[in-house]
């Protein structure tokens, strides 16, 4: 068997699993776009207070309702506070709650999930039935009726998505553990003595993250969509705390609507383009991690 | 398939129990009884009519006892009366169900065609800017809050450009078909713009996978043409995402209705369960979660089954 | 310009079928805080009376500007027995709208549901003191009181007259929740019911035989609006001729389309204490609160000037005499009174209320910024109705901001404030208890005395002032919007609407 040598023209280079994923992450040109988008909104986010020139709590009656340009950027609310260090704080909010919504969804979906899929039987058949009735609540009733039980407040409300959002997740992961089960290497650990929660633990679920990593991205979005929904509806997060969700709300005075546009114009269009972003950007993950999954 | 759908509705019998059980429950720990919400904070009931109330009302017995009062007359047909104005809640129901299927139905009937119809058109036209800006519009209409949506488009479209009334079913006196769908066109097109924007990228991969296949190719080269290629073909085998997808979205369309409903002030199921937690009207919430979960595991159940008639590979488990 | 015309097109279509040049007048009464919509049970109900009034008839009504009690169904009245006395003379010639005569039974039987404690009524607690209702002719009713109640005559301008011929059939306790209010409710008022369409909209039609003449509109359409601003986009576009609007909203009206209506709310809004809560016990605490706020701008700013400093509850200016704490912005005495009351600045008090509105929202947090300056820290915390109604029911509370609807007559103000009336038997949720305060109520209630009343309110006024079991602020205007289309409207906001002679008969469009 001759080897074959190395050579300038025919370099054999390893191509891990994770660099083919990025390859093709990368060539999805809206999922880069997404990504930059993110990186961008979540700066502008983080470094809010160092950006304003107010604090989002600071009111100045005699500074009401003024238009963009002078020394409030983007102008002030009813109030006299500042709209850019509310938006810039109301951003933090939001994202936290998406973010940590969709964390409580993994890690309860991903607990049941994993269950579920592994060890089947009866004990997936419980699971499942379980994930089916939350999965039929109307979720809009779930919402209105926690949301009218707990009280508002931005924990109350990360809490409440989150335990609306992990059927999906527990789906997913069962999905994915069900396929990886029957693989070799699974059964090769078994055969050496591996036992369950090893197995589990150390084989399995790794396999499951790409399906998790893409869940997240599309969970923030959804949590913050949710968010801006309650907060419309007076539940959510409540004043003075800025969310996007509360400050857009202000939008359904018809005057405030017309009249007041940068008052809630700015939070709109960040959700947008944060939802925006993070879907591209999920879009992206699924085809770069999971080419041949269909949803 | 007959005995799949009889064991489904067997299994739906203990679901919709659990789901009444943990409503009732939760709505137990809600801060405020029915009668807290009859009475305005500066009302004054003397402490022998809220007694008299409270027997009317039966909330004098047990918790579990009022539980069991109303399952025992659910399944009987009967759901109770609200506390609010003493209407049979199935009357209610009976009421604003149809004005909320209405608009549903025609924000189904416009996502599903114009979304299979710009799917289809992107696909075929791949990577091209018609393709990534019908991508992009799709993401945007994803992306938008339905509230926003629907604000915005009563300020543009019934006032700035008069096109549409400003919300409400009919005019007062008349209700004639034509003037009942004036009112109706606006808040179905939001509502279903999120539908279009999900199909439409669907459609779009489903028919890119298909189009490519051996099977296809094979038929394009024998010469069949290629519109009527892309029909018998690749739709059928597209169907079954973009089934999947309207069965797991009528749940969100109900959501989005919600505030649809309140904005457009369309007197449907939404705004009745907003009305119902704002008077906590135990009834009339218990039997609105009722019946939603029940139109919604029918949903589940009729998507299933059309899997099965589409494609013949699925076996029915 | 296709779509423009297509749409006319069918639309004309529609309306081909409809009744020709019928006079119309399409509001929304019930929309704001005053309405109450889907509700029609005026014994039970506590607002929407703007709209009821428009189908019932009560004894007697204020004039607009709530200075004087002039009848509705009687034409005069007089008062005996030094004030336990009262014998009404029912106007002649009142038709109920099927027919029947209207006469003394039909009153008496009205007063009795109210006593009725199986009718849930609101009134009960107005009419308590009546013990004996005589009719000795068709159209005169003697009411006997076992001790003066010179409010009465404040509570029955929103009393509503009932048929005894058609409601007597039913037993109260029915009759709460019946169909009878939404199906075919019979009155005596100018105008008749004719259809609901729930949760769209009422119609009632002129009432042709009506005692004060034939209303000029033929029909009269009450739309319920969910959300205020399809209200004010309805209101804009001309679908709707009138509406209750928010201050803001009035701002989006300019030109000539919509002429904007405002007056006093009578309602004072305050900062509410649990009188029971040792934290808020000393009463320099609460003075530096109400000395913490600058009221003069938050009127000037956030009310745009539409707004009175309040510094007693009651806002008829009669009962207000000369001389009481302004209780002045002076943010350096306030933190002299707090440090003096040892208050402890790390603690944060919660501060509750029902309010949902953007004014409201607007004005706690610049209440909160203003209490932050002293050393005060607030939480405002916004709930629904029923949650804020429990929670106050109990006493796992420190602090409110709410208002109190005042009519004319400061006896509206007694349950709020009296003892007797601490949950579960009243509205005093701040559990305020101040036995002179006490008498002074009941004093103002039993003295038929004009000046002897005047007095006593004066001094309730003077004592709150002093002793602030509540920290009243101001007492804000509230807007309509009518479209200049309608002729000879009245409407003027006025808590749980109504009482008033808004001579709806004269209504009239261009």
């Amino acid at each position: 068997m001759t080897a074959i040598a190395p050579s300038e023209s025919t370099k054999l280079r390893a191509q891990t699993p994770g660099s083919m994923a990025l390859k093709r992450f990368l060539r999805h040109r809206l999922a880069v776009v997404g990504l930059v988008l993110l990186g961008v909104i979540v700066l502008l986010v983080i470094f809010g207070p160092l950006i304003a020139r107010f604090g989002p709590d600071e009111i100045d009656l005699l500074a009401r309702n003024q238009p963009p340009g002078g020394a409030h950027w983007l102008g002030t609310d009813p109030t006299g506070r500042d709209i850019l260090a509310r938006t810039l704080s109301a951003g933090r909010v939001s994202l936290m709650v998406g973010l940590f919504s969709t964390l409580i969804s993994v890690v309860i979906g991903t607990t049941l999930g994993a269950l579920a899929g592994y060890f089947g039987g009866w004990v997936d058949n419980v699971i499942m039935r379980f994930v089916d009735v939350v999965m039929t609540f109307p979720s809009i009733v779930v919402l209105l009726t926690l949301a009218a039980i707990v009280g508002p407040g931005i924990d109350k409300t990360i809490i409440i998505i989150g335990v609306l959002g992990w059927p999906l997740a527990a789906r997913l992961v069962r999905a994915k553990l069900l396929s990886v089960r029957e693989l070799d290497f699974i059964s090769a650990a078994t055969a050496l003595g591996a036992n369950d929660r090893r197995i589990l633990l150390r084989h399995a679920l790794p396999n499951v993250i790409d399906v998790l990593v893409v869940f997240v991205s599309l969970g923030v979005a959804s949590g913050i969509l949710t968010e801006a929904g309650l907060s419309f509806l007076g539940l959510g997060v409540q004043p003075p705390q800025a969310s996007w969700g509360n400050l857009l709300s202000s939008a359904r005075e018809i005057n405030i609507l017309e009249s007041y546009v940068w008052q809630w114009m700015p939070a709109g269009l960040l959700i947008i383009l944060t939802v925006l972003a993070t879907n591209f950007l999920g879009d992206g993950l699924r085809d770069a991690l999971d080419p041949k999954a269909k949803q | 398939m007959g005995l799949y759908t009889l064991r489904r509705l067997l299994v739906s019998i203990p679901l919709l129990l659990v789901i009444s059980a943990v409503v009732f429950t939760l709505l137990q720990f809600t801060p405020g009884d029915p009668l807290d919400a009859y009475i305005p904070p500066d009302q004054v009931l003397s402490a022998q009519q809220r007694e008299i109330l409270k027997i009317d009302l039966g909330l004098d017995q047990s918790k579990p006892v009022q539980y069991f009062k109303w399952l025992g007359r659910a399944v009987q047909g009967d759901l109770g009366y609200r506390i609010k104005n003493g209407q049979p809640v199935l009357a209610e129901l009976g009421r604003r169900l149809p004005p909320t299927l209405l608009l549903m139905g025609l924000g189904m009937t416009v996502g599903v065609v114009l979304g299979i119809f710009f799917g289809i058109i992107a696909a075929v036209k791949r990577y091209t800017l018609l393709d990534n800006t019908l991508t992009f519009l799709a993401f945007l209409g994803i992306s938008t809050p339905a509230f926003l949506a629907g604000l915005l488009g009563m300020y543009v479209f019934a006032l700035k450009l008069g096109w549409f009334p400003a919300g409400g079913y009919q005019t007062p006196g008349q209700g004639g078909v034509l003037d009942i769908l004036r009112h109706l066109i606006l808040p179905a097109i939001i509502l279903s713009v999120t539908y279009i924007a999900i199909l439409m990228r669907y459609t779009r991969s489903s028919v890119l996978e298909v189009l490519f296949q051996d099977y296809v190719r094979t038929a394009s080269a024998k010469g069949v043409r290629s519109y009527r290629v892309i029909a018998k073909h690749v739709l059928r085998n597209a169907l079954i995402p973009v089934v999947t997808v309207i069965g797991a979205n009528i749940a969100n369309l109900i959501g989005g209705a919600v505030f649809l409903e309140s904005i457009f002030s369309w007197p449907g199921t939404g705004q009745l369960y907003l009305d119902a937690i704002d008077s906590r009207d135990y009834p009339m919430i218990m039997g609105t979660t009722l019946i939603l979960a029940i139109i919604i595991l029918l949903a589940n159940l009729i998507t299933d089954l059309l899997y099965g008639l589409i494609d013949p590979r699925i076996r029915f488990s | 310009m296709l779509k423009r015309s297509l749409l006319a097109l069918t639309f004309a279509l529609c309306t081909l079928g409809s009744a020709s040049a019928d006079k119309v007048i399409t509001g929304a009464f019930d929309q704001g805080p005053g309405g109450a919509p889907g509700q029609f049970n005026p014994l039970t109900n506590t607002a929407g009376f703007t709209w009821l009034n428009k189908y019932y008839s009560t004894l007697v009504l204020y004039d607009p500007a709530f200075k004087k009690i002039s009848g509705d169904l009687t034409s005069s009245w007089t008062v005996a027995d030094g004030g336990k006395k009262y014998t009404f003379v029912l106007r002649n010639g009142v038709k109920w709208h099927d027919g029947e005569a209207f006469t003394s039974a039909d009153v008496k039987f009205s007063l009795d549901l109210a006593n009725n404690p199986d009718s849930g009524s609101a009134f009960a607690s107005k009419f308590g003191n009546i013990t004996k209702i005589q009719t000795p002719s068709a159209r005169t009713v003697v009411i006997t009181l076992s001790k003066p109640n010179a409010a009465l005559l404040d509570a029955l301008t929103n009393f509503m007259i009932l048929p005894q011929h058609a409601l007597s059939k039913i037993a109260p306790k029915d009759l709460r929740n019946g169909a009878w209010w939404r199906t075919n409710p019979i009155g005596t008022g100018p105008f008749k019911w004719n259809k609901l369409v729930p949760d769209q909209y009422v119609e009632l039609v002129a009432n042709p035989d009506y005692f004060r003449g034939k209303p000029k509109i033929d029909r009269l359409v009450n739309r319920y609006f969910k959300e205020q601003a399809a209200a004010v986009v309805a209101l804009k576009s001309g679908d709707l001729d009138f509406s209750y609007l928010s201050l803001d909203d009035t701002k989006t009206f300019s030109g000539n389309a919509v002429k904007i209506i405002s007056g006093p709310s009578q309602v004072a809004n305050y900062l509410g204490f649990n009188n029971t809560s040792p934290l808020l016990k000393d009463v320099r605490v609460r003075q530096a609160i109400l000395q913490a706020i600058d009221r003069d701008t938050i009127v000037k700013q956030l009310y745009g000037g539409g707004a009175e400093v309040a510094n007693c509850p009651v806002t008829n200016s009669k009962y207000v005499p000369k001389g009481i704490n302004a209780y002045a912005y002076n943010q350096e005495q306030a933190r002299q009174l707090l440090k003096a009351a040892g208050w402890d600045n790390s603690r944060t008090v919660e501060v509750l209320t029902y309010y949902s509105d953007q004014l409201s929202k607007d004005v706690l947090v610049t209440i909160q910024q203003m209490l932050g300056q002293v050393g005060i820290k607030i939480a405002p915390r916004f709930v629904d109705v029923p949650t804020y109604n429990q929670t106050t029911g109990g006493n796992d509370f420190t602090m409110v901001y709410a208002g109190i609807g005042n009519g004319p007559d400061p006896d509206t103000l007694y349950p709020s404030l009296h003892s007797d009336f601490i949950p579960p038997n009243g509205t005093n949720r701040m559990k305020v208890n101040i036995s002179a305060l006490n008498k002074l109520f009941e004093q103002g209630q039993e003295t038929t005395s004009t000046s002897a009343r005047t007095k006593a309110y004066q001094e309730m006024c003077s004592l709150t002032n002093k002793q602030l079991p509540w920290d009243v602020l101001w007492s804000a205007k509230r807007f309509g919007g009518v479209s200049n289309k309608l002729s000879n409207f009245i409407w003027t906001p006025a808590p749980a609407g109504g009482r008033y002679d808004d001579k709806a008969y004269l209504w009239d469009t261009k």
